[in-house]
């Protein structure tokens, strides 16, 4: 029952981890699981990767259109959005969900991430395996129609995109950016990635901004639109068992007639920070948040990763790691304290609630750790289950399309595919050595402090 | 009784099942084996939620009240012991461990791809020895209160607590999971052990593990570890509601940049629980009226009014029935009229039976799919024990479900009497 229930429940202090771990795209299906993975390049410069793997209950199609994170941030993150919302077979949002309803409930998917310095726009649709057909019908290769259709084929009105569904779109994406603004843990981290690069093209927003989305317009969007087709790598990823040829001769169908251009940038790397950067902001909340930036002392996403994936883990990844037994439990200082790297720009960022006058007392007590990991002052034994966390979370990539899905697109940005099991290798070479000089690597670059104004709870009056 | 009773439970469409345990010690464990899954996911949980706040002991006399917030600090009480706490157990033999309270039940849960066997020990040792002292009780007195803050700062928990108080009188799904901070003011170390002896038996729980995994493997530990408790059942009271809600509006402020609603009819049932088969036709109702398939929600994204929030549940338990609308909206008190003005021309139409087999299907889908997860399928066969179903029955009665009774019970529903709409929005200066 709870298929239909949605799960009101309380998940207290541990949710913060699951959440980071998830956030990583690391908690994501493995192993067993016989699954292959195979790319080819169809047409003018679309990638096509292909997981088989056989027993699962669904499958998904997905493409993704990699682009440099800039200026055009919100023109691009709008795009997705108004593809999905029409197209010129099915002129409106109810056909397009009755379409995918007598697809099994079939589900599309618009995401837009930020990977680096790149702006990831990622489609797709994801239903259940043929073999859950009532009459034999082929679902994967049905639904792959629809999503080619509406990624290649949108409706037109004079030439470019509908203005009643544009302004429509631009509404949306304001209020998930304001959603954002409204939630004060991911503000106080926005606020902090704001600042932390205001010289770099990783500070802008995988959104960009209200102000930019509000001057869209029809033609600018269409124009933008143009420009994805042409500038950026295209992915095709195809996961389960699935209809493979047919989803090939869609790729080439609606991309041969593409002018293709593919433009490329290169995530800049700073690997140490020089002074720290200190802002402070009050709202009326209860909860104060304290967010720290760090850079990693990385060259390029794969320098050293994989003693610093560790490294991070042990400070404050984990329920055993040193923000969460020494500053939470422990000093009880933090309601929730953990610590989350980002590989593709080589940085590190610790996030905290905290009772507003224990700012100083908190910001000491999380250095301090860090400079305890450098002196080397862990135990073995905490490596050892940093290590073996990884493994966990790794391993699990394989237990569902999505999943894997999720795992290998990750990647297309540099094209590189690894398997997860590659990573896992690395983890269990990490040495003591390797921990205490990634954390020595590792320095402070900007704080930001969100103090709560707000009155405490019934008890304090 | 001195031996495990098994049964395998088989379900044709999906070509596979899972094992029915009654075990030795009075526990019923289930096991879903799915030996492609790298993963394992274990689950070990109580019937008690935060709803439960009177219950009296089949071998006492008496009732006993208890403040609200005591099975969610009981929860976070039970991670302890005298040495080592579950999480720096857990971390040795690397597993993903949480635990989470609700209206009805209390779940300690674990996922891991390795060391399924010592993970599992861990799981099943910690919830049957408890340890708490006077100390170590009011220490957690303020990390809870901490946490009924952090929950406040948040507009959708706090617009749907707001809702269930302006729409129940004295039912206890009312107050917040965690209880208040003078609720919990008021725990003690002898009161969690008395909860804990109530609904920690054996015969009020059920375990369930899904994934990589095998019944002889995780009955070997069970064997080993589970000891059949006292034979103590635990009867629930709960006060008289009366159908009328309490108010039919309410409105907070906090920092929100788009207002956040809530808007349900409260329902009054002659009996306790809704059946799976009322659960899903209500459920297609709900997705014909405002699904995102419905003209309903073209009109309100046309007009600017929700965005991509908007969702709707049945919410339902124990002496409680809603059908629930939320999400965010500029103009809340709109949406709200329109969803009235749409149910009452459905009510005229009827659903048809287009419509309703499009959406039969989608939920087929839906379900089918629901069986991938681990985690849905080791938490569904946990909630299905408490509430006396069958896993797999879901699809039986997607199958035979009539339009006839989905259009009865559409127009039996959504009392424009008892309708609440709670709004948590910006302070208007």
């Amino acid at each position: 029952m709870i298929f239909r229930k949605k799960l009101w429940k309380h998940l207290p202090q541990y949710d913060n981890i699951l959440f980071i771990l998830r956030k990583d795209k690391e908690i994501i299906g493995s192993g067993k699981m016989k699954y292959n993975f195979n790319k080819e390049t169809v047409s003018k410069g679309a990638e096509l990767c292909n997981i088989t793997a056989e027993g699962f209950k669904s499958a998904c199609v997905t493409i993704s259109f990699v682009l440099p994170l800039g200026e055009k941030a919100s023109l691009y993150a709008l795009v997705p959005n108004v593809l999905t919302r029409s197209s010129a077979k099915y002129p409106d949002i109810t056909s397009i969900e009755n379409k995918l309803a007598l697809l099994y409930g079939a589900e599309l998917v618009a995401d837009i991430t930020k990977t680096g310095e790149h702006q990831v726009l990622k489609l797709g649709v994801s239903c259940i395996d043929d073999r859950f057909a009532f009459d034999g019908e082929s679902i994967t290769a049905e639904c792959s129609k629809v999503l080619f259709e509406l990624v290649f084929n949108p409706k037109l009105q004079d030439g470019v995109f509908c203005e009643s569904e544009v302004e429509s779109e631009k509404r949306l994406l304001c209020e998930r950016l304001a959603a954002e603004v409204s939630d004060k843990r991911v503000y106080a981290k926005n606020r902090c990635e704001e600042i932390m690069f205001s010289e770099e093209a990783y500070g802008i927003h995988r959104l960009g901004s209200v102000e930019a989305i509000n001057k869209i317009t029809p033609e600018t969007l269409y124009e933008a639109y143009r420009e994805m087709l042409s500038d950026a790598k295209i992915t095709v990823c195809v996961s389960g068992k699935t209809d493979y040829d047919a989803v090939r001769k869609l790729v080439a169908d609606y991309t041969e007639n593409l002018e293709r251009n593919t433009v490329t940038n290169k995530t800049v790397f700073i690997e140490t920070a020089n002074d720290v950067k200190y802002t402070k902001e009050t709202e009326p909340v209860k909860q104060g948040k304290l967010v720290m930036g760090f850079r990693m002392g990385m060259a390029d996403a794969d320098d050293n990763y994989a003693a610093r994936r560790v490294m991070v883990d042990l400070f404050g990844g984990s329920p055993h790691s040193k923000l969460f037994t020494i500053v939470r439990e422990k000093m009880s200082l933090c309601y929730y304290c953990s610590a989350r790297m980002v590989r593709a720009k080589g940085v590190m960022f610790v996030q905290s609630g905290i009772e507003s006058y224990n700012e100083e007392k908190a910001k000491n007590a999380i250095l301090q750790q860090l400079e305890d990991i450098k002196k080397g002052d862990f135990k073995d034994s905490d490596l050892k289950a940093s290590i073996k966390a990884l493994e966990d979370s790794f391993k699990s990539v394989s237990d569902s399309p999505e999943a894997l899905d999720s795992w290998f697109m990750s990647q297309c940005v540099s094209g590189g595919y690894r398997y997860p099991e590659e990573f896992i290798e690395e983890f269990k070479k990490v040495t003591r050595e390797d921990i205490i000089k990634a954390a020595q690597d590792v320095t402070l670059d900007t704080v930001f402090m969100l103090e709560g104004t707000a009155e405490g709870g019934e008890s304090d009056e | 009784m001195s031996e495990n009773k098994i049964t395998y439970i088989k379900n044709d469409i999906l070509q596979e099942g899972y094992y029915s345990v009654e075990h030795k010690s009075g526990l019923r464990i289930y096991v879903y084996p799915k030996e492609d899954y790298a993963s394992t996911y274990a689950v070990f949980g109580t019937k008690y939620g935060s709803i439960d706040t009177r219950f009296k002991r089949s071998d006492k006399a008496d009732f006993t009240e208890i403040p609200a917030g005591t099975a969610h600090f009981l929860e976070h009480k039970l991670f302890e012991s005298e040495e080592l706490d579950a999480f720096q157990r857990y971390a040795k033999t690397g597993a993903s461990a949480n635990a989470y309270t609700s209206f009805d039940r209390t779940c300690y849960l674990f996922t891991c791809t390795g060391n399924f066997k010592e993970n599992f020990q861990i799981l099943l040792d910690f919830v049957r020895h408890p340890y708490f002292t006077e100390e170590t009780v009011q220490k957690e007195q303020g990390i809870i209160g901490q946490e009924i803050d952090m929950y406040k700062d948040s507009p959708e928990w706090e617009c749907l607590f707001n809702l269930l108080d302006a729409m129940y009188v004295n039912h206890p799904v009312k107050i917040d999971i965690a209880g208040t901070k003078q609720s919990i003011s008021e725990i003690t170390a002898d009161m969690l052990f008395s909860c804990y002896n109530t609904f920690y038996n054996l015969s009020n729980m059920a375990l369930a593990v899904a994934g990589n995994t095998t019944v002889e493997e995780v009955l070997e530990i069970a064997d080993s570890l589970l000891e059949a408790d006292e034979d103590v059942t635990v009867e629930r009271a709960f006060l008289e509601e009366p159908a009328e809600i309490v108010k039919s509006y309410v409105e907070e402020n906090l920092p929100v940049a788009t207002p956040v609603f809530a808007f349900g009819y409260k329902e009054s049932h002659e009996t306790h629980e809704r059946t799976l088969e009322e659960e899903i036709a209500m459920s297609i109702i709900l997705d014909i009226l405002a699904g995102q398939m419905s003209p309903l929600y073209k009109e309100l994204l046309d007009d600017g009014l929700v965005n991509h929030t908007f969702s709707t549940e049945y919410f339902n338990g124990y002496n409680y029935a809603a059908p629930i609308f939320s999400g965010e909206s500029t103009d809340p008190v709109t949406v709200a009229e329109k969803i009235k003005k749409r149910i009452a021309e459905l009510k005229k139409t009827l659903i048809t039976e287009e419509q309703f087999e499009t959406v039969r299907k989608k939920q087929y889908g839906k379900t089918v799919r629901a069986f991938s997860d681990i985690d849905t399928l080791a938490n569904g066969l946990v909630v299905s024990h408490f509430e006396i179903e069958e896993l797999f029955s879901e699809f039986e009665v997607i199958k035979n479900l009539k339009l006839s009774f989905v259009n009865e019970l559409l127009l039996k529903a959504f009392d424009e009497k008892t309708t609440v709409l709670s709004v948590v929005c910006q302070q208007k200066n």
